[in-house]
Parts: C-alpha cells; sequence; structure tokens
C-alpha cells in the first residue's frame, strides 16, 4: 500500500542515494558529450593510408573519399557525398627544368586552367610553411564549376581551391584542394591535416 | 496429303510464321531511337564578327564517339566557297521535343571534301573554355560492322528538319538502290525511297539494328543557281535590316542518297587514334583549274571490270536487265563542284536512277562513270542529264528494251604477250616495254563493217597506232592487237577505243609503269620504315620494323621507278588490318627516284597496333610493308560500345518528394561487391557513375551488358545509402528510368 | 415487552482511486493518435486525396499538435476531474519544449553534426552512434527537466513519474515534429507516421527513466539504477533510429527504389507495445510488493 502524507509538504531534500543518482547521470551525460565528440571525429576525420612508391608518395586521405589513379596525376580522392562541388585533394607531379620557378608553374597552371574552367581567377601568392618546416607556395584560387552532362541542368558551383606547389630535383609536386566556396572554412582543416601527414 | 498431315503442317507454317515475326518484331525493338536523337547534332557553320557570330552554313551531325567526335558533311563544316566560315557551333536536343541548344565548339579533325564527309570533335563551350575530351560522355551511336546492306532494307533517317527551329526528326523509307562511283565502287550512294529533307544533311541512316549505315548527302547548289534555296536569317551587312542584300544560308534540296557507313570507317579510326598522314617528297596540290567544269563523251556500258573500266559500249539495252553505267569525261572539277544526274524514264522523272546533287569525289580531268546495279531496269527510253552546280551540262539517251542484237566490242584486256600468243600480266597495269597487247572480245560481227583501233596517251591520238579497215575476222572471237615502239613506250596513261562504223564500241584504259618483273610491273622498291629526327635523317636511317611504344612518329619510304606524272595512285595505310587512310592522288615526283618520304603521327605518340603501307595503282598492289609499334596491337577501347542498356533516373528525397541534387550513383563492376566499393571507395572498382542535377536526374552514360551481375551504390549527404548486389539487365531492356527514394538517415 | 438493539453495518463503500489512471491515458492516447496517423497515411498515400498546398499545411501543423492535443483532452483535462491531481504538468511539457529547441536542437546540428558522419556508418556505428549521441542528449534533457521541476517533491505514487516523464517526451518530441514538418513540407501520410514514431519513441525511452526515478523516490535501489534507466533509454533511441530508417529505406531494384514506411510503423508500434507494457508491469510488480510490504509492517506492529 502507498503511504500518502497530507498537508505535509516536502521541501525537496534528497536523500544520499537520490544524490548519488542525480550525480551519476550528470556525469554520464557530460561523458556521452565528450565521446560523441569524440566519435564524430574520429569518424569524419578517419584515414586511410596512400602510397605510390614510384612517385616516392605516401599519404593518408580522408576515409570514404573516391581514390582515382586513372588522370595525369599522382592520385585524387574526392567525397562523393557532397551535393554540391564533390571536395577534392589531388597530388600532381610535373617535370620541370633547373631553371623552373615556382612561379613559372604557377603562371603555366593559370594559362592552363583559365582555358579550362569558367571564370577562373587567381589570387596573390604567399609563402606556405609545411609540417616539416619545409617553404612551398601556396596559391588560392576560384572559377566556376558545373556539370559536364549537357542533358541534365544543375547550377554551377563557385569552387575555391588552393595549390601548394613545391619544387624538388627536376620535378614540381602540386597538392590541391579545391571545395565549394561556401565550405571552404569549414573544411580547410581537412586538408590541413592531410597536409601534415603527407611525404614526398 | 491427309487432312492431318495438312493441318500439322499449317500449324508449322503458322509457327514459323509468328516465330519469324516475333524475330522482327525483337529486332525492331532493337532501334533506340530516343539514344539516337539525343546523339543526332545541329552543326551551324559560323563566321566571327565583330558583335555576333553570322551564320552561314547549317545541317546535321552524328555523334560517333562519347568524347565528341561528330559525324557530318564536309561541304557545311571545311570552309568553302559557300560555306566560308570559320567556327563551328554545335547545338544538342536537350529536351528531345525542343529545338536544339546550342553548346559546344568543335574543330574538324578529318574530312574527304571529295567524299563529302567529315569529322569534327567538340572542343570547346560556348563561352570559349577548352573541353577536356575525356570529360565528355555524350550518346553516340556505331556505325554497322556490315558493309553490305540489302535492298528494301527498312531505314531510319534522323535529323533537323529545318534550320535549328525544329526538334530532332526521324523520317522512315527503304533502301531501293545503289548508286556506282568510280570513288566507292557499285555502293558508292545508298538510294532510298525516303524524302529526307536538305537540312538533314549529315545526319544519319540506321538499320533496325541502330546500327548507322549512311550519311543522307546532298551539297545545296551555289546561291546564284536557278534552282538554290538560300535563306536570309540575319542582318549581316548592318542595314538594319535581314533582306536578299544579307548573307544567306544555302539549303539543299531533298536528298535520297546516303554516304555508305564504310566510307566514314577510315575517317573515324583515323580521327579517334589521332594519326595522320603527311607526304613529306612531293607536293600534292592540284594545279589550278585553268576554266570551267565540264562533261563530256557521254556513253553507256552494261557494266565495269576490276580496274572501274567499260566492259563494253551500248546504245540499248535489253529488258531486264539490272545494271548500267553512264561514263563520262571530265574537266576542271573540283572537290567544290557540285554535280547531278537527273534520269527520267518517258519522261518521267525515276529519282532511283539519278543522283540528287552532290560534292565531287574525282579529280580535276579524266573519265568518271554513275551507274545501278542489282537493280531491275524498266523497259523504256532513258534520259539521263548530268548537272553541275545546277545547270545542265550534257545528257544522253538510251533504250531498255527488246532490242536486235548488234555488233560488238567489249572486256578489252592488256598485257605482254608470249610466244604462244596469250596475253599476261594484270589485265591494266603494265611495266614499261616496247610492245603491249590488247584482246578483245567480239560478237554478232559481219565481215565488212568498218571497225577501228585508236590508241591514245595524255588525250592525244598516238600517231602511227591506228587501225581502220573492214572486219574480216568472223562473227565472233577474240582479237588481238598491239601497239609498238621499238625504242619503248612512255610510261603513263594509255587509252583504246574500238570503234564499229564509226560508233564507239569500247573503250578501255592501260597504265604503263615500272620495271618489267616478268610479266608484272615493278613500281615501288624498298618499301620501309624508319624513325628519325628529319627527313633528310630518315632517307639515310636503317629499316625498323618493330617500334617502342610512345614513338612520336614513323616514317614511311620507298623508291620509284618509271612512274609518269599524273598516274593516278593510292596510297592506303592500315592498323591492325583495319583501314584508317586511303587517297587516290596524280603523281607529281619525278618519272624515277628513291625514298620517297611519308610520315606518319598521332595526337601525342603513335597508338600500338601492326601498321601497313599498300602502294597500289589501279586497285592493283605494287608495294606493301608492315610496322609494329609497341605491343602490335590497338589497346581496347571499354567505352566504345554502343549495345546494352541505359540507366536513367530521379532520386527522390522520401519525405518532401523533391529531387536530390548532388547524389552519387556508381555502379560497380562485377568483380566487386557494394560492400567492396564502400570499404574501398576505389575508382578501378567504378564501371560507371553519374551525380544529380538540381532536379534530382541522373543519366549513366555507360551502357549495361546483359548476363553480366552489377552492384549499385547511391549515396547523398545526409541519406542513408541505398546499395544492390546482383543486378542484371536483360536483352529486351532499352533504357530504363528508375525512380529512386532515399530516406534521411 | 423485550427489544433488543442491532447494530446496522454501515454500507460498504468503494474506495475512489484519487489520481488519474496514467497507463489507461497513455494507452487511449497513443491508439488515437495510431488512428489518426494511419487514417492520414491511407487517405494520403494509397487513396492519394489530393489537397491545396495551403490545407496540406495547416492539416501539417495540426498533426504536429495532435499528440498534445490528445494529452490535453485525455491526460492534463482529466486530471482536474481527480481528486489529487498532479501539478505542473504543463510546466514540464512547456519547459521540455524549450529545453529542446534552445539546446537539444542546436548541440545536435551543430556540435554533433550527425548528418555528416551518421547515415554512411556501418550498422554497429549507427547504433552506438545514435545512442550517444541523440538518445543521451534527449534523455539528459528530460531527465534534468523532470528532475528540477517535479523531483521529488510532486512524487506522491510512483506512477507520477510516468505521467511528468511523458510530459517531458511529449513536449521533447513535439518541437522534433514541429522542424520536421516545417523542414521537410511532406504530405500529412508521410508525416502522420513520423509523428506517431517519433512520439512513440520518446514515450517508450521515458518509461524506462521514469521507472528509474519512480524506484529512486519509493524504494531503495543501488545509486546506479537511475543512470542505468537513462543508459537504456538513450540505447531505445540508438536502436529505434537506425532500425527504423534501415526498415524505411528503399531497397533498389531495376523498377525502382522505392521505400517501406509501415515497416517503420510496425517498429514504433512494437516498440510502444512491448515496452509499455513491460514498463507496465514492472510499476504494477513493484507497487504490489511495495504494498505488501506495508501491509506486512502493518501486522507485525
Amino acid at each position: 500500500m502507498t503511504v500518502i502524507e497530507v498537508g505535509r509538504e516536502d521541501r525537496g531534500g534528497l536523500t544520499l542515494r537520490q544524490r548519488w543518482s542525480h550525480y551519476l547521470v550528470l556525469i554520464y551525460g557530460v561523458a556521452m558529450l565528450l565521446i560523441s565528440i569524440n566519435l564524430r571525429d574520429s569518424i569524419l576525420y578517419a584515414t586511410v593510408p596512400y602510397e605510390d612508391v614510384r612517385a616516392g608518395i605516401r599519404a593518408f586521405y580522408p576515409k570514404g573519399w573516391l581514390l582515382d589513379n586513372e588522370g595525369d596525376y599522382v592520385f585524387r580522392v574526392r567525397d562523393m557525398t557532397r551535393p554540391d562541388f564533390k571536395t577534392t585533394i589531388q597530388v600532381q607531379i610535373i617535370p620541370i627544368s633547373v631553371d623552373s620557378t615556382a612561379r613559372n608553374l604557377l603562371d603555366n597552371l593559370l594559362l592552363t586552367r583559365a582555358q579550362i574552367f569558367g571564370q577562373y581567377r587567381q589570387y596573390p601568392r604567399a609563402a606556405f610553411q609545411l609540417s616539416d618546416e619545409s617553404t612551398a607556395t601556396a596559391v588560392n584560387y576560384t572559377f566556376v564549376a558545373g556539370q559536364d552532362d549537357p542533358f541534365l541542368e544543375s547550377f554551377p558551383t563557385v569552387v575555391a581551391g588552393q595549390d601548394i606547389v613545391v619544387l624538388q630535383r627536376e620535378q614540381a609536386v602540386i597538392v590541391t584542394f579545391q571545395v565549394s566556396a561556401e565550405r571552404y572554412d569549414q573544411l580547410y582543416p581537412v586538408f590541413q591535416t592531410f597536409l601534415e601527414d603527407l611525404d614526398f | 496429303m491427309t487432312f492431318r498431315r495438312q493441318g500439322a503442317f499449317g500449324v508449322a507454317v503458322a509457327l514459323l510464321c509468328l516465330n519469324g515475326a516475333s524475330g522482327v518484331i525483337a529486332q525492331s525493338d532493337v532501334l533506340d531511337l530516343d539514344r539516337i536523337k539525343r546523339a543526332t547534332v545541329f552543326i551551324m557553320q559560323a563566321r566571327q564578327n565583330i558583335t555576333a557570330p553570322i551564320i552561314t552554313c547549317v545541317g546535321s551531325g552524328t555523334l560517333v564517339s562519347r568524347d565528341g567526335l561528330i559525324l557530318t558533311n564536309a561541304h557545311n563544316t571545311v570552309p568553302n566557297a559557300n560555306c566560308p566560315g570559320d567556327l563551328l557551333i554545335i547545338a544538342l536536343s536537350v529536351r528531345p521535343d525542343e529545338p536544339p541548344i546550342p553548346l559546344y565548339q568543335a574543330e574538324i579533325v578529318q574530312a574527304d571534301e571529295g567524299l563529302d564527309l567529315a569529322l569534327i570533335r567538340i572542343a570547346r563551350t560556348n563561352d570559349g573554355r577548352l573541353v577536356e575530351p575525356s570529360t565528355l560522355a555524350l550518346p553516340f551511336v556505331s556505325l554497322a560492322e556490315s558493309d553490305e546492306p540489302r535492298l528494301d532494307t527498312t531505314l531510319t533517317i534522323v535529323g533537323y528538319p529545318n534550320i535549328g527551329d525544329d526538334a530532332v526528326a526521324d523520317v522512315r523509307g527503304t533502301i531501293i538502290g545503289f548508286t556506282a562511283e568510280p570513288s566507292g565502287g557499285n555502293r558508292s550512294w545508298i538510294k532510298t525511297s525516303a524524302e529526307i529533307p536538305g537540312t538533314m544533311s549529315g545526319g544519319g541512316a540506321y538499320n533496325q539494328n541502330g546500327e548507322l549505315i549512311g550519311v543522307p548527302t546532298t551539297a545545296p547548289v551555289t546561291p546564284d543557281s536557278p534552282e538554290s534555296t538560300c535563306l536570309t536569317l540575319q542582318d549581316t551587312n548592318g542595314d538594319g535590316q535581314a533582306n536578299t542584300s544579307d548573307n544567306c544560308i544555302p539549303i539543299g534540296g531533298l536528298i535520297n542518297s546516303l554516304r555508305p557507313a564504310s566510307f566514314v570507317r577510315p575517317l573515324l579510326r583515323a580521327a579517334s587514334l589521332g594519326l595522320g598522314i603527311e607526304f613529306l617528297t612531293a607536293s600534292q596540290q592540284q594545279q589550278e583549274t585553268t576554266g570551267s567544269p565540264t562533261f563530256s563523251g557521254l556513253f553507256f556500258a552494261p557494266s565495269v571490270n576490276e580496274a572501274g573500266l567499260p566492259t563494253t559500249t551500248i546504245r540499248s539495252l535489253p529488258s531486264g536487265s539490272t545494271s548500267l553505267y553512264l561514263f563520262f569525261n571530265y574537266a576542271n572539277m573540283t572537290s567544290e563542284t557540285v554535280y547531278e544526274l537527273r534520269a527520267t524514264i518517258d519522261g518521267i522523272l525515276n529519282p532511283t536512277f539519278g543522283l540528287s546533287p552532290v560534292r565531287w569525289s574525282g579529280g580535276r580531268d579524266g573519265g568518271w562513270y554513275v551507274g545501278t546495279s542489282e537493280q531491275p531496269l524498266p523497259n523504256g527510253l532513258y534520259d539521263f542529264t548530268l548537272f553541275i552546280n545546277g545547270v545542265a551540262s550534257d545528257s544522253a539517251r538510251l533504250l531498255v528494251g527488246p532490242a536486235e542484237p548488234a555488233p560488238s566490242f567489249s572486256d578489252i584486256v592488256f598485257g605482254v604477250e608470249d610466244i604462244q600468243g596469250n596475253i599476261a600480266g594484270n589485265g591494266f597495269v603494265l611495266p614499261v616495254a616496247s610492245t603491249v597487247s590488247a584482246r578483245f572480245i567480239y560478237r554478232n560481227m559481219v565481215d565488212g563493217n568498218a571497225w577501228a583501233a585508236i590508241w591514245v596517251r595524255g588525250g592525244a591520238e598516238i600517231p602511227g597506232s591506228r587501225v581502220e579497215e573492214a572486219w574480216t575476222f568472223g562473227e565472233q572471237g577474240t582479237r588481238t592487237i598491239r601497239i609498238q615502239a621499238p625504242s619503248g613506250l612512255l610510261p603513263g596513261s594509255y587509252r583504246l577505243d574500238l570503234y564499229i562504223d564509226n560508233r564507239l564500241a569500247a573503250t578501255s584504259n592501260l597504265t604503263l609503269a615500272g620495271a618489267q618483273d616478268g610479266r608484272f610491273a615493278r613500281i615501288f622498291d624498298d618499301t620501309h620504315f624508319t624513325t628519325a629526327d628529319s627527313v633528310e635523317e630518315a632517307r639515310t636511317a636503317a629499316a625498323i620494323n618493330s617500334f617502342s611504344a610512345q614513338t612520336e612518329s614513323i616514317y614511311a619510304l620507298f623508291d620509284w621507278q618509271l612512274l609518269a606524272p599524273d598516274t593516278l595512285w593510292t596510297v592506303s595505310w592500315y592498323i591492325d588490318d583495319q583501314l584508317f587512310f586511303e587517297q587516290t592522288l596524280p603523281w607529281s615526283a619525278s618519272e624515277t627516284g628513291e625514298n620517297f618520304v611519308m610520315r606518319i603521327t598521332g595526337r601525342e605518340n603513335i597508338p600500338d597496333g601492326t601498321y601497313r603501307l599498300e602502294l597500289k595503282l589501279n586497285n592493283l598492289l605494287f608495294g606493301s610493308q608492315s610496322a609494329r609499334v609497341g605491343i602490335g596491337q590497338l589497346p581496347i577501347d571499354r567505352f566504345s560500345n554502343t549495345s546494352g542498356v541505359q540507366i536513367i533516373g530521379t532520386i527522390f528525397d522520401t519525405y518532401t518528394g523533391t529531387g536530390i541534387s548532388g547524389a552519387a550513383i556508381f555502379i560497380i563492376t562485377e568483380d566487386y561487391s557494394a560492400a567492396d566499393f564502400l570499404r574501398d571507395w576505389n575508382q578501378t572498382q567504378v564501371f560507371a557513375e553519374a551525380i544529380t542535377d538540381r532536379n534530382g536526374r541522373f543519366e549513366i552514360n555507360r551502357l549495361l551488358q546483359p548476363e553480366i551481375q552489377y552492384s549499385f551504390v547511391i549515396v547523398a549527404d545526409g541519406y542513408l545509402p541505398i546499395t544492390a548486389d546482383g543486378v542484371q539487365v536483360t536483352p529486351d531492356d532499352e533504357t530504363l528510368d528508375i525512380p529512386i527514394y532515399l530516406t534521411p538517415g | 415487552m423485550t427489544t433488543t438493539s442491532r447494530l446496522i453495518t454501515p454500507p460498504q463503500e468503494d474506495e475512489i482511486y484519487p489520481y488519474r489512471r496514467v497507463w489507461f491515458s497513455i494507452a487511449l492516447e497513443a491508439g488515437l493518435l495510431l488512428a489518426i496517423c494511419v487514417g492520414m497515411f491511407i487517405a494520403f498515400n494509397v487513396i492519394g486525396v489530393q489537397l491545396p498546398i495551403i490545407f496540406r499545411q495547416v492539416i501539417n501543423i495540426g498533426l504536429v499538435a495532435l499528440p498534445v492535443v490528445l494529452w490535453f483532452l485525455f491526460s492534463l483535462a482529466r486530471e482536474q476531474a481527480v481528486s489529487l491531481p498532479r501539478q505542473r504538468m504543463l510546466t514540464v511539457l512547456i519547459v521540455t519544449g524549450l529545453a529542446a529547441n534552445a539546446i537539444g536542437l542546436p548541440i545536435l546540428q551543430n556540435v554533433f553534426q550527425i548528418d555528416r558522419w551518421l547515415p554512411l556508418a556501418d550498422a554497429p556505428t549507427r547504433l552506438v552512434g545514435y545512442a550517444i549521441t541523440v538518445g543521451s542528449l534527449q534523455e539528459i534533457i528530460k531527465y534534468l527537466v523532470v528532475r528540477y521541476t517535479t523531483y521529488p517533491t510532486l512524487f506522491r505514487i510512483r506512477l507520477d513519474s510516468v505521467a511528468y516523464t511523458v510530459a517531458s517526451a511529449l513536449g521533447y518530441s513535439t518541437v522534433l515534429n514541429l522542424q520536421f514538418a516545417l523542414t521537410t513540407n511532406t504530405d500529412p501520410g508521410t508525416l502522420g507516421l513520423e509523428i506517431f514514431a517519433t512520439t512513440a519513441f520518446h514515450i517508450v525511452a521515458s518509461l524506462l527513466v521514469a521507472y528509474g526515478l519512480s524506484e529512486l523516490r519509493f524504494a531503495s535501489p543501488s545509486p546506479i539504477l537511475l543512470p542505468l534507466t537513462v543508459v537504456l533509454a538513450a540505447l531505445i533511441h540508438g536502436l529505434a533510429i537506425p532500425l527504423r530508417a534501415g526498415l524505411i529505406n528503399a531497397g533498389f531494384s531495376l523498377s525502382g527504389g522505392f521505400t517501406t514506411p509501415l515497416f517503420g510503423l510496425i517498429v514504433a508500434i512494437g516498440l510502444l507495445v512491448g515496452v509499455g507494457s513491460t514498463m507496465a508491469f514492472l510499476f504494477e510488480r513493484a507497487e504490489r510488493a511495495a504494498r505488501e510490504a506495508s501491509a506486512e509492517s502493518g501486522r507485525s506492529t
């Protein structure tokens, strides 16, 4: 039988058991918050190793991105789940002469891409420090990307990109990051993580 | 037969008929007209103006590769007097029921102005940006494998019926005959019963399997011709009015002739492989024409021999005949000249035996024929009129019907005569010698008939060669005559005309070239290949017959002897036994010499394969050599298959019902499962992929093959993925339009 | 003359239950909600009723409010009809809704960002992921609201915990349903199934937490019982959300990929009936044990 006490108001005092139960629930809540963030990061920022012995490239690219070796690049990975422009990271090696400079290379890239990409625009170049403290040249640019299939209707997307150019011996390594412009800041950490783990 | 047996027989016949009918029905179901229409483009040739391009010519074309190679006519794409534009704009039928939309610019890759065929490639977008061919995945059609379309075959002709105002259309017809020309033999043209609008020229004609078997072709006549149609669309002179003072777009009349796909194949092969041939020894420019083009000397022959020469000449044809050839001489013709043959039977125009206006595919001067074969000729009085640029030039008449047998000469064969009097040699190309014999058949001759034999070289009778006498050799048999020159006959082209009662009874051509090699001519020698950095180096480099992969260019060299200028010779190049280049041209180098140089180049490198060079005169082979590059075999083009099932569809959000933009659809090869792909995310596992547009629409541009099990993976940001293994299409499927609903995760 | 006195026993009086019968209310509300939602589905998705967009939006808003309206009619109004009504029921509902909108949804969308990584994860990761993100966050918020607005003062009987946690569940689920209706603008049939499932999952999870709260108030369980019920409630979400989405999710064939929403409905009904009846049994057993213990102690004195 349930005991009813009428006319006597409990002022909310908790027993020790109740208090500890409550604390345990709070601790559980905080723990789950931290574990959730950790789980999110471990999945969002999970990486897959990649190695090309002939090119001398070792890298870790984001897990779940589509790996492609079939073009004129060492490899390219794209996030195919993105609704707009498929975020792309690409590593390319171009033979150069001993007299070539990063500026020559970037000028060539600009001239080539200006003919392929719509509204291609390059911004001032800057020095970029890699994780091994060597210096590279970084250049940011934007262009407009559209659907290649003429039978489909797509709105073009403004794409922001960054190229990191490193000259070594008789080759230039160009690491490219391209993403929808409105997500550039949000997804740039992914590229930063990639650069930190990139070895060539 | 008993009643029971009759019944069984009837049932069997009925079953056979039904089976045949179902086979026909199944075959007609194979024609994927939607895909063919999407692969048909509208081409506008234009010239740049300060403000906007000015359209100079229009026509249809067909995509023949997924990376943007388009087959069309040359007359409205290659710049010429009638179509002087230098810009090619390609419009596609983005929506099948609407007029085409200009999307790309194209460049000419290969063209044969004589055959009026051109292959152009999409190179830029409308705003001038370069298009990387590998990024294109356009619908395309395949050429029919067989070179032998049959009479009464049903055709579907697809093209644009108007100057871009209407959607792509199709016209049905059947094959009613074939037209012969020296450039292509008995099937130089396919005649169809369909009435094809002139702007469909350059489109495609398809069999019931959806394979391209011909290109509707007509060349519009010059604007100042009384029969021309020329439309004014733009104010090209800037006077504020679009009227007859402005440039107009020439439009051809109704078409009933198709260029067979067999002519396209070599051009297509060279274009898709990026191969080019250069002649580095002699200039190949033709001499400027010095007068107006003319036709003359019309006569008829019932058939042609293997050298393309008339077997005999006739003035009438017996009932039931199935072939007829009109021979004529031509002068001052160019590849831009438009010629036409109109045929009437008892005064009624009959398009079956004529030829609608087409570009000239012969040389500058010489002999030509237009004929028909495998086609019963009705009895009647035939009038044939040749037109040049829309103006009547010459005509001839022939009676088909019962006729009295008349004296005739036929089947002239040339050769070197042995002691026994036998003619030896290959008949029409003989080594330079002092005596040449000609043997011919005679029929229905009457002793006493006046007959003559005249030898001609270079258009002029050879002095002292004429034979004129009364016939004394009986009613029928063979006779041999000779021409001699003690110092040796000069190399070059000869002709023998035989007359009966001052009427040309037979004629045939002969080429003398090369030194004697037994009974045959040795014209070309030491044919070999090499590689070098320059032409001079190639002339002294050692012969090579196996080249490494990534070779940039290959030189082909040969020696020659006793080859007179203007002698027609044919160069043919093959890769893996497939022709990719053939050209017949007048010899313009010295009579005898060494190291005639040609060079073959590729887009970046020479593709791997086995290359063969053939040198011919009068279709007879006189020199050949092969060489291997790389592995000696062309790599397999995994995108060249046009048979299969196309998958298109729409991806929707389950809850909103709207299309999901940017969703990715992957079709995984049979070697991997969906789970493998989701684990590895490797492009090598992907057979085909597509991304949805803003409406959720997608199109897989690679066709699925029956009897192969694919896996599907569909992903989109924020949605649960859909996977499926073991997906298989059936041969009866054509284009599948699939709705897919994704659930938010 | 002799007279004898006779005692007249007073008439037996039935004991009047002074509280609203919670289980009956929940069952009635759930049943009506199910009937209306299924009816909407049949009307719009099976029969194919078409309405102008403005009417559809009105119906959608009505559907979102339906669980709360039913609760008003069969829970809150009935509280006023009993002799010992529960206090602050409406307060719990409103505060939970506000907390869901202000805290729960922003954390899910901006901190956890589950749309970016959970849909494409494998099944075990999805189960654990939904449990520790969506499930834990939602149950912690609901628990905290109940804890600081009613516990322990207003917990007079065990079933008070059920009443308050269900009110909290309705507050949270209503906000989720409203957000769903406004962002997808889907048809009433599909919305109805979604509303029923969301409400059912929250009620089921809340019943587990209610048990923990009531035991802690009226018995002497281990301190870990309440956290355990919160964990189980989170797991309910972790199991229910991916399971339902996975069952609804279309398969693929060359004729198309069509969803199966009725499978999701079956999951919701199954969980509601299964867990609900289990929890009702547990509550009844706890009540009986308490009554027997009280009777024992009464007899011993």
